[in-house]
């Protein structure tokens, strides 16, 4: 983990409340980085510490010397994020957490990727990651509410149609694309229709992750999912950003989203 | 060269006044990445307890305008896995170190003393008998000056360490605290720890923390950490360990200022990890630019107005 200043190289508007936007960094971050990290970016742009914590973003993509966030605006960080100039100087800590393990889902017979809105950033990058070291057969599941917003979506197309191995499906909530209701549903029809046997790599809100975690421990299948909790210093010092593991005791019941994670095997937690 | 060494204590003298908060700096080398340990006045280490304790369930933090609020609930290793698998590395690392401790009753404190007392390799120990999160915790020691007083004398008869106490804010009249602590043999007070603070949420209708209340800090408890500090260097004459908001050498400077002896580093240290180092570089080198050779000559220059 590094901590450096980042120039905003650019930034984009995707959907009325998402935008990308591309952060330069020297190489040493581009080398340490695993799919499924996270960055810690100030957004105190204007005001000095105000607001004061920096804010948790997963990679989305690489780039030669830079990378990219996506990026929801949901409160007043995510907010002046979506302001932000080209130019602008950020304080940035990362590559932080741990990723998904690529040796691990690599080495087995299919891989289903699982995205639930904004939490195609993770699974993005891990896509390219796959896509770009020779993998299984991969199917991609990707959801959102609706049609408009669905994040990606055209360039996840582009790829399924070059790539013989990936497989696209979608899921919006309203049905004004793909299959009408949940990911999920998607998943239990792969699992439920026999072939071989996936693991499971997903990021999206956390009713999605509970659900998924369910269906593979059904289907005795490994499932590796990439949690969110506020956090306040990114690193495993301010103990903030806990949640429950399944082997726990009374004093010892937690790991740590932002050190242990914020991607865990599913069967290590406790999530409800 | 600039003089920045600072005496706490006869036997605790650090290099220069910054030290690092407890509760906010890990165990110490969850830094080292990011700075030299041993290029701090202290390593403050996150509060012991006898056995490991869990804290509080999530969630346990909350931003706040220039602050935030934690109900961690003083979650800790324990003591015996600190000094099996901490304290070594910081003595590798050659830190000056203290250890925050506390328990629930004066028995744990005294014990757990005894326990780090006998340990090479502790610089100091900080008594937290000031957190406002645990409910069956040290709050009853920070807020009563009998008891406070009672708690410090039974630690201090067992040990020989330097003792400093933490002060908690949430008292009515902080330097009778202080002065409670001093009479009881402490060497050094420390403050200030958290303000209860509290934060709901309109849509859900429910607080944010799962402990309902929880410790504020940061840049918007400053001035208050500030004007306790002076409050308690009119009334003791120990020395006093500032702590509350400082994220600058500027900030660290105004609490040397108006007479702490040194300074801690709390929530700082999660926006920058490098914060602290760059802190004791900044006090260095607004002494060089007044020609300031001592930075015990800057400590506690505050020039009053005539009716103080
Ligand atoms: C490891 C990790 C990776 C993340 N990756 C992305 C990403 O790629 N793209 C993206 O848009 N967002 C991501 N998030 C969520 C993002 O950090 C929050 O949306 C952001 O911190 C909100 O800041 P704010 O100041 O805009 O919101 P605030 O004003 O602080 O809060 C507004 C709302 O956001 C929720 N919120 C605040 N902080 C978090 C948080 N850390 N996690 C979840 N919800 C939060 C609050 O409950 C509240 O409802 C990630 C979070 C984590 C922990
Ligand atoms: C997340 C967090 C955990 C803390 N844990 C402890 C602790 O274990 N023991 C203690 O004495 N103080 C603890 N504190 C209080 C700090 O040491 C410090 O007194 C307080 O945060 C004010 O300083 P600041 O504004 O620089 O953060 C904690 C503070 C924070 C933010
Ligand atoms: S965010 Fe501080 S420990 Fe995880």
């Amino acid at each position: 983990m590094i901590l450096f200043h980042s120039t905003v190289l650019q930034r984009e508007t995707i959907t009325p409340d998402t935008f990308s936007i591309r952060l330069s960094c020297p190489k040493e971050f581009l080398q340490r980085f695993n799919p499924g990290q996270f960055v810690m970016v100030d957004v105190a742009v204007s005001s000095h510490l105000d607001p004061l914590l920096k804010r948790p973003f997963s990679v989305c993509r690489l780039r030669d010397d830079s990378f990219e966030l996506l990026v929801k605006a949901v409160g007043r960080g995510t907010g002046i994020l979506q302001q932000v100039a080209a130019g602008t100087v950020l304080s940035v800590h990362g590559p932080l957490g741990n990723g998904f393990p690529l040796a691990t889902i690599t080495g087995k017979p299919k891989i289903m990727l699982v995205a639930g809105g904004i939490g195609i950033a993770p699974i993005f990058s891990l896509l390219n990651g796959l896509l770009a070291s020779g993998h299984p057969p991969l199917e991609l599941i990707v959801g959102a509410r609706t049609a408009a917003e669905l994040l990606c979506t055209d360039e996840l197309r582009k790829r399924a149609d070059q790539e013989k191995g990936l497989q696209l499906s979608i899921a919006t909530d309203d049905g004004s694309v793909g299959h009408h209701g949940l990911v999920t549903e998607l998943v239990s029809w792969q699992l439920k229709s026999g072939g071989e046997k996936p693991v499971i790599c997903a990021c999206g809100p956390l009713p999605m992750l509970i659900a998924l975690g369910k269906l593979a421990a059904e289907a005795s299948c490994s499932c590796y999912l990439s949690l969110e909790s506020r956090m306040a210093c990114g690193f495993g010092v301010c103990l903030g950003c806990v949640t429950r593991k399944k082997t726990g005791d009374d004093r010892h019941p937690w790991v740590k989203i932002c050190q242990d994670g914020p991607v865990f095997d599913a069967e290590t937690l406790r999530l409800l | 060269m600039i003089d920045l060494s600072v005496s706490l204590a006869p036997g605790l003298c650090l290099k220069n006044p910054v030290m690092t908060a407890s509760g906010t700096f890990g165990y110490g080398r969850e830094y080292e990445p990011y700075l030299e340990l041993d290029q701090l006045g202290a390593v403050v280490t996150k509060g012991l307890s006898l056995l490991p304790k869990a804290g509080n369930p999530p969630p346990r933090i909350m931003e706040t305008p220039c602050g935030m609020l934690n109900a961690i609930g003083l979650e800790n290793i324990g003591v015996e896995a600190f000094l099996r698998d901490e304290l070594p590395g910081l003595k590798a690392a050659k830190a000056t170190v203290v250890v925050n401790f506390f328990g629930e009753t004066v028995d744990e404190y005294v014990e757990l003393a005894g326990i780090l007392d006998r340990e090479a390799g502790i610089d100091a120990l900080e008594i937290n008998i000031s957190c406002p999160n645990v409910k069956a915790g040290g709050l009853q020691f920070g807020t009563d000056p009998e008891m406070a007083a009672g708690l410090v004398a039974a630690v201090r008869r067992q040990t020989s360490l330097p003792l400093i106490t933490k002060l908690s804010p949430n008292v009515t009249d902080i330097a009778g605290m202080a002065v409670a602590v001093a009479e009881a043999g402490s060497d050094c007070i420390s403050l200030i720890n958290t303000l209860t603070g509290m934060a709901v949420d309109l849509q859900s209708g429910r607080p944010v923390l799962a402990n309902v209340t929880g410790g504020l800090s940061g840049p918007a408890i400053k001035p208050v950490a500030l004007r306790m500090v002076y409050q308690v260097l009119q009334k003791v004459k120990i020395p006093v360990i500032g702590i509350g908001g400082i994220t600058s050498a500027r900030d660290a400077l105004e609490f040397l200022l108006v007479g702490a002896t040194a300074v801690q580093i709390g929530t700082g240290n999660f926006v920058n990890p490098a914060v602290a180092a760059e802190i004791a570089a900044g006090i260095e080198a607004f002494l060089r630019e007044r020609s300031i050779s001592r930075v015990s000559e800057f400590i506690g220059s505050l020039q009053l107005p005539e009716s103080c």
